[in-house]
């Protein structure tokens, strides 16, 4: 660094106030946030001198490996002394390529191609453009409109909204601007044979225009933390296939073993026509998702007027990015993530039981290495947040929900930590 | 030996042997397996002759299951590699069946996955069914779509399905180990159900599933209790990428001794050897001809058989010959007797006298050992592998005995027939 002399906090925040967004924030902010300094294995280091705060968020849900770890340092200093960055039109190289690779090996058979995109939300754009090119290209430009169930999240720019809940996305304030999809009903928890012909009915009614149908399989996360039975994704499928629809998975919460399986898709035992993995796909290092797609989908595509998918961010296939995903996917299938992600999933079934007890609580689940406390009310979010804290732990509720995601490398104390946290955050908030 | 003229005596009478005598066939040693064979093969032939009924499996609708049952290839959370389609149009349904029939067939048992099916599921079976009766004179449709609602029995009859497949599987105890999404007694209910509407029942089970001797009883005696016209006896195909993907634990001659109990048990009704048969008894399939009176020809739902040229050598070599569309599968007591619908029970007495009219009589097995609710079978079988040598225990998924069906319905490729 030059010798610019460093911030102090309070300054550092008074700027933050007055120059910078923060997510879904107003601006200026009505909350200060809290000031990280640094962070590593589960920890983040507070500016103001505080302390550390044991992470439950891993930065939504993309940090499974915990922070400022070894290897994947090296595997981001490693590329850094090659290059971090060149641009992908034209050129090629081999983070990228063999990042492809591991994603094609380890997803669901028949996915078989990548395209890199430089976040969730413009992954989801990719698949929703393939969706829309694959009918065009085969001349049945009617086959247009995309069909979800509610209670979903996919991002904040204009497909993915969409499709994210019509009221937690604020449909309304956009209506006349959003593209109108088909939604069906929330999924419930359990199979019930009648939401799935509910769900049955509503690709034949509208099959004609249907590009594709686009789920969060058995997690819906930022939409309101439900899950369901995979069951529904075999509806799905078989409906899907029926009517000649394509079903696109956004695995960009679930994905790289989250529920305890290494894609939600695998509770099900089948494959989307495509699938949109991002968050902790580098391991939260770097920005970077990427949307994989069959050889039906991409032949389909090549065989229109306009035989390319007409994509390509800037940033498309960042080395850095792709090195440190790469070093962040061998490290979870090196070792044994799934008893990892079972022992948080025993660790957060006992440590959250008592809270469904607490006055104003309304649900309690967990699944794999995620933990719901679901209120009554809408939570006060100060309030649950500076809880948590006073337990020494970083958690980010919204709506009526304090929940929590753990870095698989969270060890059994501190998960004790982040349970009594969210208890605490749920009886405050 | 007593135990077996026992057990002889009572199966030419239709005699219900006791549930110690159905063990101790079970208990028997390896020495005694022939006689054993020789016993059940007398009660066999004095019911059926040497006659074989074929049967011929076509997958309508192939995986995407929302049931568990653990021993399913086409399971919920299954990631074994099989072919996942949807509905077959009718006209690709009777093709398929075509083959079959052309290979020897008598009967076409059209299986679903899925819990069950929809009304809409029903409609489009029954277009099924009557493109295959169109095309193929005698033929008899066998449906297996899972659990039935009210009212669907009834119409896939008038649809002109001659009978209805639906295995108990295992034992009523240990049941709820092997599914959860759905119970025994949902079982029982669709098997009466089909009863009910006029269709004959088929009802089996499937061994090898880590049951027990007394399980195995349990089942059998509850089958012969719920009275079907044909009994498929299913080997667990153990498939990779299921629960019981490894559970490779039934010898040939363990095969042969539940075939036997289940013939001594279910003396005057059809016995098929369905899933399992290849890998199970490999080399011994001949073996199990004098205790099985009916077997599937060609693939399973999700796995491959051994060929369809080799089964019908394997039944004149043996001795025995394939079933005609003349002949009536039953005895003359029960085509009479209006289990299997009987419309042309020609009632004679003669216990090789017609059965059930060619059209009505038996079941479906389907084939695979077992599969969701609706398929009987995880199932698969083999292709003709190489056996495996007697090592019963084997901790391993078994990719060489178990090969993935890739030809027939629901592919660009003949079907094995």
């Amino acid at each position: 660094m030059p010798d610019l002399p460093a911030l102090s906090v309070d300054e550092l925040l008074r700027l933050d106030r007055q120059h910078v967004w923060h997510p879904y924030g107003p601006m200026p902010g009505r909350q200060d946030p809290l000031v990280v300094a640094s962070a590593s294995g589960v920890r983040l280091r507070m500016a103001d001198g505080s302390g550390e705060l044991v992470d439950g968020m891993s930065s939504w849900w993309s940090a499974i490996h915990g922070y400022n770890h070894p290897v994947l340092n090296d595997a981001v200093r490693e590329q850094l002394s090659r290059m971090s960055h060149v641009m992908f039109g034209g050129l090629t190289h081999e983070p990228a390529v063999r990042l492809a690779k591991r994603l094609v090996d380890m997803s669901p058979d028949g996915l078989e191609h990548v395209f890199l995109a430089d976040s969730g939300s413009v992954s989801v754009e990719v698949a929703v453009k393939m969706c829309l090119q694959y009918w065009r290209s085969l001349g049945r430009p009617a086959k247009r409109r995309l069909m979800t169930w509610r209670g979903g999240y996919h991002g904040d720019t204009w497909q993915p909204m969409s499709v994210c809940d019509p009221e937690g996305g604020m449909h309304e304030l956009w209506s006349g601007v959003l593209p109108r999809q088909v939604f069906a009903d929330p999924p419930p928890t359990a199979y019930e044979e009648s939401y799935a012909g509910h769900l049955r009915e509503l690709i034949a009614r509208h099959a004609h225009e249907l590009a594709a149908v686009i789920v969060e399989p058995v997690v819906q996360g930022a939409g309101g933390m439900r899950f369901h039975s995979p069951a529904y994704l075999r509806v799905l499928r078989e409906a899907c296939d029926e009517h000649d629809v394509l079903l696109v998975f956004d695995e960009i919460a679930t994905g790289f073993g989250r529920t305890g399986a290494l894609f939600a898709a695998d509770h099900a035992g089948l494959a989307p026509d495509v699938m949109c993995v991002g968050k902790a796909l580098t391991g939260g290092y770097l920005t970077l998702a990427a949307a994989l797609c069959t050889a039906r989908v991409a032949e389909g595509i090549s065989r229109g007027e306009v035989p390319v998918l007409a994509h390509g961010p800037t940033f498309m296939g960042n080395p850095l990015a792709a090195a440190v995903a790469c070093a962040s996917i061998d490290l979870l299938l090196g070792q044994d993530w799934q008893t990892e992600v079972k022992r948080i999933e025993t660790g957060l079934l006992e440590g959250l039981a008592p809270a469904a007890e607490l006055p104003g609580v309304r649900d309690v689940r967990v699944l794999g290495a995620i933990g719901v406390v679901q209120l009554d009310h809408p939570v006060d979010m100060a309030a649950a947040t500076r809880a948590a804290v006073a337990e020494g732990v970083w958690l980010r509720p919204f709506r009526d929900l304090v929940y929590t995601m753990p870095p698989y490398v969270t060890g059994d104390a501190d998960l004790a930590r982040i349970a009594r946290a969210v208890r605490a955050a749920a009886e405050a908030g | 030996m007593d135990l077996l003229s026992t057990l002889v005596d009572k199966g030419l009478r239709r005699e219900l042997p006791t549930r110690d005598e159905a063990l101790a066939v079970l208990a028997t040693s390896d020495d005694e397996l022939l006689d054993v064979v020789a016993a059940a093969g007398r009660v066999r032939r004095h019911w059926f002759g040497r006659r074989v009924k074929l049967n011929y499996l076509v997958n309508l609708k192939s995986g995407l299951c929302p049931e568990d049952c653990s021993y399913c290839s086409q399971r919920l959370g299954s990631t074994a590699g099989i072919l996942k389609y949807s509905w077959l149009k009718p006209d690709e349904a009777s093709q398929a069946a075509a083959a079959g029939l052309a290979g020897g067939a008598k009967r076409v048992c059209l299986v679903a996955s899925g819990r069950g099916p929809t009304d809409r599921d029903v409609e489009r079976v029954s277009a099924t069914i009557k493109a295959i009766k169109d095309q193929n004179e005698g033929v008899e449709v066998c449906a297996c779509l899972g659990l039935l609602s009210d009212g669907q029995a009834e119409r896939l009859r008038a649809a002109g399905a001659d009978a209805y497949n639906h295995n108990l599987n295992t034992s009523e105890a240990t049941y709820g180990d092997i599914t959860t999404t759905h119970t025994y007694a949902d079982r029982v209910d669709t098997v009466t159900k089909a009863h009910a509407a006029g269709l004959s029942a088929c009802s089996g089970l499937i061994a090898g599933m880590g049951e027990s001797d007394e399980d195995l009883v349990d089942v059998v005696f509850a089958l012969r209790e719920l009275d079907p016209d044909s009994v498929p006896v299913n080997f667990l195909i153990p498939f990779e990428g299921t629960p019981l993907g490894k559970e490779w634990n039934l010898t040939p001659q363990r095969c042969l001794r539940i075939l036997a109990m289940v013939r001594f048990v279910c003396p005057d009704v059809e016995v098929r050897i369905a899933g399992g048969r290849e890998v199970h008894l490999r080399t011994m399939q001949p073996l199990a001809l004098h205790l099985a009176n009916s077997i599937f020809l060609g693939d399973y739902l999700t796995s491959e058989g051994q060929a369809g040229k080799a089964d019908l050598e394997m039944i004149a070599d043996a001795g025995f010959e394939v079933e005609g569309t003349d002949r009536v599968t039953l005895p003359g007591h029960r085509a009479a007797a209006g289990g299997c619908g009987s419309h042309d029970g020609t009632g004679h007495e003669s216990p090789e006298g017609a059965g059930c009219g060619s059209g009505e009589s038996s079941g479906c097995g389907s084939g695979e050992s077992s599969g969701c609710v609706s398929h009987a079978g995880g199932g698969v079988c083999g292709s003709a592998a190489p056996a495996a040598a007697a090592e019963p225990q084997v901790n391993e998924a078994r990719t060489d005995l178990v090969a993935v069906r890739r030809r027939g319905a629901g592919t660009d490729l003949a079907p094995n027939a």
